[in-house]
């Protein structure tokens, strides 16, 4: 079932003038399934997600959500479609405010488009720590009271408070020790699966990638130079990059 | 609690009492702060006056308390000011960016390329003085602090992913501001203004000082420290206290903030485990390095002796009225040719202001007083030898009102036409005669030709250097500094005393002092602080010689409002203490007198009678028995059913605002109310000349050409609105009597005829005659007497004392 | 090349700054309620007719429309000519550079002695924090700077010059015993600020990293101090200095009222008692250049001597 619920097209972008972060990207997300994007830095990732949720805007190209064009979108308009894409960051510390307590920094997204009491919103907080199986214990204390496993799950529960359908992960487990990434890898793909969420997961290791994506695109200075459907990985592998990027990685054989 | 927790506590305890102090005013102070008692003026501290008494006999130690509103309030105003629109520019500019980031940070740049105290002056002398003005003008200049603050703050969170994540779940912009970025600017900028209130306090400070902030109607620190330095060695309390209370505070601020920011900054892990004795070592070499380059700097740059000092030699201080000698470039560079000895004029006032021959030596004039034949005296010659011939007087003249014709291209600002217009110069070099023709009859020629704007200058060279006749002759001029004098050879009236005179100016009054009493000058004209007055006429080293002058301070009186009631103004003069006002309010800067013209001059001031001597009691019985009484108790006699309030303008010029204040006081005793508005002279002439005041404060020179029918046309009805109104008709008689009047001893009666009918009417309130001075170490200097008008100071007879005393 | 063209960027903007102060204070001269040709008159104590004022305002050309003046004025500054001082009668331009020397020096000396008083106690009070050594000094410090300048100014005066006669109280040349207890003076107030600030930075620098490692290698803790902790601490305050020489060129009137020093102080004052818009007018644009210029000299040593920096320091 091919189902395209994020399209970007002809995307190009440059912070200085003559050098190009992004050069006529163009790529097709699944609805309800993973989508890898690989490559080292520099190559351009983040600057494509955040064009992708509308944080920054491309100097050229198209973005389509459900077939419809949300590249000049702005204001009321762009705010309220925030609901539908959502992001997590690599840094869990700094992407939450230091002061406020989690349960709060988690229902914040809510309070943006509702008016709930607080109890309400306390049980709203309780029903997502569940859902990343966090200890309800944690629910008073401050981001900096938590290990960096607990505080990516926090990040994915503020993320799903908004019941996106999209997101975005930016290196999200880069900064965590490997067994913890596992739990997170497991994580999202459980809420994957209950939700039927679209996932575009940038990293840089291609085994990690590899193991929860669907479909992979690489990415070398700003250039799309591989579309992979993460079955036949090895065996359709053409670009050198690539090639080279496999060979650099550590598999383990399976 | 933590010890640094534990000192933040305990200072602001500390800044919570001082406020307290401030608040809680009324019940501190031992008295009214605005409560007045001029006998009672200048006592020192005492079991009633626990700082002593002001110089208008008001409670320091309650003004210091009152003080503490004003100042702690304007202070903590300002910076809250400063803190709110530096603040939020600087988080607009740093959260928006673009347009307006770049539009405020030029204005910011523009800002602060103002060097900030001096545009803060330039401000304050724009929009005029008062504290409003000068928290506006401070303000202005540092506000861009705290918007780079507050945005470079904004700057480094506004890419933190929290911001980010923030406005990627649908955060409106305001939320974001409020909830994320103010709390994290606001602290920070809170910190800063604490440790700045102190500085701040201290700009006010600084500012009542120059005398633009705080005017005498309020009571604030700042101005309290200005008034005292008058007062600095004779009554120091003034100035000890006040100044105790702004260190005080500011120390406690200062160390508030401190302490806020200590806490704050408490997470720095000291590993420093350092070897102390050999960081001493190091750092004293460092400053022994340091400070021999300063000496080397020293040296190279000082090889002159500052100061001759031999016998023949004489310093002499003075104020920098002018750095020109040119009589054309304005009134003050023309006094200061005569005044400091190089330049003379064909005639010349004596001391009793009447016109002597000087260069001229004899003259005829016709019958209409409209052509004068003046005759040059023999073997008179410049200073660089030329001889002063009838044609080098024409060519001074003519060149005067060339200079100062525009039409002509002349560049200078003096106004002799207002003194002369002249149809014609002949010159007779034969004769030795300078015929003047008038364009009108011209009975004081004499005493206009006197006036410094006519100095007798060698014409040809003046354009580069001011030759004139005088004893003494310019050798060098240090703009701004000094001028080096040397001995006239060819001074035509005998020898002058000195072979050098070095003239050094001298901007502060307290710094002449000091100076004559460090000998680094022997001579010094007009020391205007009071105790340093009182301290060299107490010794006897010194020589103070004093003249009442030509200037009167007075108070024109608007006969079209409420004064225009006889009793009332008759009864006012009488409850005035003159005297005390003149001898210990103004400290002894004018001579009391009660006519207009000064009792100096020739115009029979003793045989003049005075109709209204000070009598509180007599005023009151007068102003009661007319029905001018206070009917409901409010302590305000009252006039045609209404409250007396009289308005009162006054600028701050030659101390007329204290007049005004200690009259303003003395009145009130009797139930007169009286408003005072200081301003500045521009607006008080505008005011004046609108109408709009009860009383007004003036000082003018009364015989500028030696004839004071100009002062007195002040009062003739014809001129008189600008004056108040004023109308007698004996003495309009009189005056234009007087105008055509020429012969010297009509005159004489005239006048003195026209100043008893002004004391008669009370037209005017006469505070006092300007006294000048002149003061010199009597060791050194001999025959240094002040003249009655003050266009002459360095004169020939001042001399030095010779002898033994060799130093 | 990259280096030049910034400066080049930067002059355009310090002229085009300039060009706005001018205007600016062209227009609060010409706003304000004061009548110049008055206040010129009330110089010498006698107001003429309203005749001769009049006269005068033409002679002046002060009927002119504003931006009639103000071209004028602004062609006759670019040739250098400022106009006539009112209250001197000699061209401004004169009046101003014969004090800009005396200001100069005098700035100078006073960052000079403020270092000198400021870097040892900063370096002491760092080193021995918390110390009774520290609470001293620190409080002594904190002393001068509550006192406000004058008050400072006239007790050195007093003492000095009179009581111990070390220094003549006034002199005819701009020796550098002249300019000594005014620069004294200016450098105690502005000591404290600066002593706090090289406290604060030399214990950032402490607690680094970089100091661990280089007390590991061996290096004897006063090369440590003079030649890594010193460097870095000093840079943040090399923009201080910017911002205090510029407010010392400019804003010195007190202190030079007081010592009879003259420098453009004081002139400034003159001119704004007197309303002598000409030379008014002429101070400012002086000292705004100036300060500007001495802003660009700081920030582009900044940028060379701080090696972190790859982009503008502006």
């Amino acid at each position: 079932m091919y189902n395209c619920i994020l399209e970007a097209k002809n995307i190009t972008k440059s912070y200085i003038k003559n050098k190009k972060i992004l050069d006529n990207i163009n790529l097709k997300l699944e609805k309800g399934k993973t989508l890898g994007i690989v490559g080292e830095s520099g190559s351009g990732k983040s600057t494509l997600l955040r064009i992708l949720c509308g944080l920054e805007k491309s100097d050229s190209g198209q973005i389509l959500f459900k077939k419809q064009d949300i590249t000049s979108l702005k204001g009321e308009n762009l705010r309220i479609h925030r609901k539908n894409i959502q992001m997590i960051f690599q840094d869990s510390l700094s992407a939450f405010h230091p002061r406020i307590k989690a349960w709060q920094a988690i229902t914040e997204p809510i309070r943006n488009y509702n008016h709930f009491s607080k109890y309400e919103l306390k049980s709203k907080a309780i029903e997502l720590f569940n859902c990343v199986n966090l200890p309800l214990e944690l629910l008073e204390n401050y981001p900096n009271q938590m290990s960096g496993g607990q505080r990516q799950r926090l990040a994915i529960a503020r993320a799903l408070a908004l019941e996106p359908q999209i997101l975005l992960c930016d290196e999200a487990t880069s900064a965590l020790d490997v067994r913890i990434q596992a739990q997170i890898i497991k994580l999202l793909a459980d809420i994957q699966r209950q939700r039927n969420l679209s996932i575009i997961f940038v990293c840089h290791d291609l085994a990690l990638v590899k193991s929860i994506s669907h479909n992979i695109i690489v990415m070398n200075s700003g250039h799309v130079v591989e579309y992979l459907s993460s079955d036949n990985l090895i065996t359709q592998v053409n670009d050198e990059y690539t090639k080279s990027l496999l060979n650099a990685s550590f598999f383990i054989n399976y | 609690m933590s010890k640094s927790q534990k000192r933040c506590l305990f200072f602001l305890i500390l800044v919570i009492i001082i406020i307290g102090i401030g608040v809680f005013a009324p019940f501190i102070a031992t008295h009214s702060p605005y409560e007045s008692d001029l006998s009672n003026a200048l006592k020192a501290p005492s079991y009633e006056h626990l700082f002593g008494t002001d110089k208008m006999g008001r409670d320091v130690f309650s003004r210091v308390i009152y003080g503490a509103r004003t100042s702690i309030s304007s202070t903590l105003i300002l910076v809250c000011t400063i803190v709110l629109v530096g603040g939020t520019l600087g988080v607009i500019s740093g959260y928006f960016g673009g347009i307006i980031d770049t539009f405020i940070m030029r204005i910011a740049d523009i800002m602060v390329s103002f060097p900030g105290m001096a545009l803060a002056i330039a401000l304050a002398g724009v929009m005029g003085s008062g504290i409003i003005n000068a928290i506006l003008a401070i303000m202005a200049v540092s506000w861009t602090k705290y918007s780079r603050l507050a945005r470079s703050l904004v700057l480094k969170i506004k890419h933190k992913d929290y911001i980010l994540a923030a406005i990627l779940y649908g955060t409106k912009k305001s939320r974001i501001l409020l909830r994320y970025i103010l709390p994290e600017v606001f602290p920070t900028l809170v910190i800063t203004a604490f440790t700045d209130i102190g500085g701040m306090m201290l700009e006010l400070a600084g500012f009542s000082f120059l005398g633009l902030g705080a005017q005498s109607n309020s009571i604030e620190w700042g101005y309290m420290l200005n008034e005292g330095r008058t007062y600095m060695q004779s009554a120091p309390w003034l100035m000890i206290f006040a100044g105790l209370a702004i260190f005080i505070t500011v120390t406690a601020f200062n160390l508030l903030g401190d302490s806020i920011r200590d806490l704050m900054d408490n997470n720095t892990i000291n590993t420093a485990v350092y070897d102390k004795k050999i960081q001493f070592k190091s750092v004293v070499k460092f400053v022994l390095v340091a400070i021999c380059f300063v000496f080397i700097f020293g040296i190279t740059t000082n090889n002159k002796k500052p100061v001759l000092d031999n016998d023949k030699h004489l310093n002499f201080g003075c104020y920098n009225y002018s750095d020109s000698l040119d009589p054309a470039t304005n009134v003050n560079s023309s006094w200061c040719g005569t005044r400091y000895g190089i330049t003379e004029c064909l005639f010349k006032f004596d001391n009793e202001v009447i016109a002597q021959p000087n260069i001229c030596d004899t003259y005829r004039v016709s019958d209409d007083y409209k052509v004068w034949t003046l005759h040059i005296r023999e073997n008179v010659f410049f200073s660089n030898g030329k001889p002063v011939t009838a044609s080098a007087v024409k060519a001074s003249i003519e060149r005067l009102y060339e200079k100062t014709d525009a039409q002509k291209g002349g560049t200078g600002n003096s106004n002799p036409e207002i003194y002369l217009k002249y149809k014609s110069i002949v010159a007779d070099d034969k004769e030795n005669t300078v015929t003047i023709t008038c364009e009108t009859p011209t009975a004081n020629l004499t005493g206009i030709l006197a006036y410094p704007y006519f100095s007798i200058i060698d014409a040809e060279v003046a354009d580069s250097e001011i030759i004139g006749t005088g004893p003494y002759c310019v050798k060098n001029i240090n703009t701004g500094i000094s001028i080096d004098m040397i001995k006239n050879e060819y001074y035509w009236n005998g020898e002058a005393a000195y072979d050098s005179v070095t003239i050094i100016f001298i901007e502060d009054s307290a710094t002449k002092s000091m100076a004559l009493q460090s000998g680094d000058i022997d001579l010094a004209e007009n020391i205007t602080t009071i105790s340093d007055l009182d301290k060299l006429a107490t010794d006897n080293k010194y020589y103070i010689s004093t003249s009442a002058g030509v200037r009167t301070g007075n108070s024109y009186i608007n006969f079209n409002g409420i004064l225009k009631n006889d009793t009332l103004r008759k009864a006012i003069i009488m409850s005035l203490d003159s005297k005390t006002m003149c001898d210990v309010t103004v400290g002894g800067m004018y001579t009391s007198g009660f006519s207009v013209l000064p009792s100096s001059l020739s115009y029979n001031y003793d045989k003049l009678i005075n109709p209204y001597p000070y009598n509180t009691l007599k005023a009151e019985q007068m102003l009661d028995n007319a029905g001018i009484i206070d009917t409901n108790g409010d302590g305000i006699r009252e006039l045609d059913g209404e409250n007396i309030n009289i308005n009162y303008i006054a600028y701050s010029s030659r101390n007329l605002n204290d007049f005004a204040e200690a009259i303003a006081l003395q009145l009130n005793k009797i139930g007169i109310k009286v408003t005072v508005t200081v301003c500045d002279y521009d607006t008080a002439t505008a005011l004046q000349n609108a109408g709009e005041f009860d009383l007004i404060t003036a000082n003018t020179t009364t015989v500028g050409t030696g004839d004071p029918q100009d002062f007195l046309g002040g009062w003739y009805s014809k001129n008189s609105k600008s004056y108040g109104y004023y109308q007698n008709n004996e003495y309009d008689k009189l005056y234009e009597q007087l105008k055509i009047t020429l012969d010297t001893k009509i005159r004489k009666e005239i006048i003195t005829k026209m100043q008893q009918i002004l004391i008669d009417d009370a037209a005017t309130i006469v505070h006092g005659y300007y006294n000048s001075r002149m003061i010199s170490n009597s060791e050194k200097v001999k025959n240094a007497e002040i003249s009655t008008v003050d266009y002459y100071w360095l004169t020939k007879d001042i001399a030095p004392v010779l002898g033994e005393n060799n130093d | 090349m990259l280096k030049s063209k910034k400066i080049i960027k930067r002059l355009i903007q310090i002229i085009f700054v300039v060009l706005a102060i001018s205007f600016l204070s062209f227009s609060i001269m010409y706003i304000s309620p004061t009548d110049p040709v008055r206040a010129m008159y009330a110089v010498s104590g006698s107001i003429p007719s309203e005749q001769v004022l009049e006269q005068t305002r033409e002679e002046l050309g002060l009927n002119k429309p504003f931006l009639v003046q103000y071209v004028k004025w602004l062609e006759n500054a670019l040739k250098g000519d400022f106009g006539i001082s009112i209250s001197e009668g000699k061209p401004v331009t004169k009046l101003l550079s014969t004090r800009v020397i005396p200001t100069i020096q005098l700035a100078l000396l006073s960052l000079l002695i403020m270092l000198i008083i400021a870097i040892p106690i900063g370096i002491y009070t760092a080193l021995y924090k918390n110390t009774s050594l520290d609470y001293f000094l620190r409080g002594g410090t904190f002393v001068f700077i509550s006192m406000p300048n004058f008050w400072i100014g006239l007790l050195l005066l007093y003492v000095v010059a009179m009581k111990l006669k070390l220094i003549p109280v006034v002199s005819t040349e701009i020796t550098f015993q002249k300019m000594l207890l005014p620069a004294f003076t200016l450098a105690i107030t502005m000591s404290g600020k600066y002593a706090r600030q090289i406290r604060a930075a030399i214990l950032d620098e402490l607690s680094q990293d970089y100091v661990i490692g280089a007390r590991a290698r061996g290096l004897s803790e006063r090369k440590i101090l003079w030649f890594h902790i010193m460097p870095n601490a000093i840079l943040p305050l090399i923009t201080m200095l910017g911002l205090s020489l510029g407010s010392l060129l400019g804003g010195t009137a007190v202190v030079e009222v007081i010592f009879s020093y003259p420098a453009l102080g004081s002139l400034a004052i003159s001119a704004i008692t007197s309303m002598d818009y000409p030379l008014i007018q002429g101070y400012i644009l002086w000292i705004s250049l100036i300060y500007m210029i001495v802003n660009l000299l700081v920030d582009i040593s900044y940028s060379k001597l701080n090696p972190r920096l790859r982009k503008e320091a502006i």
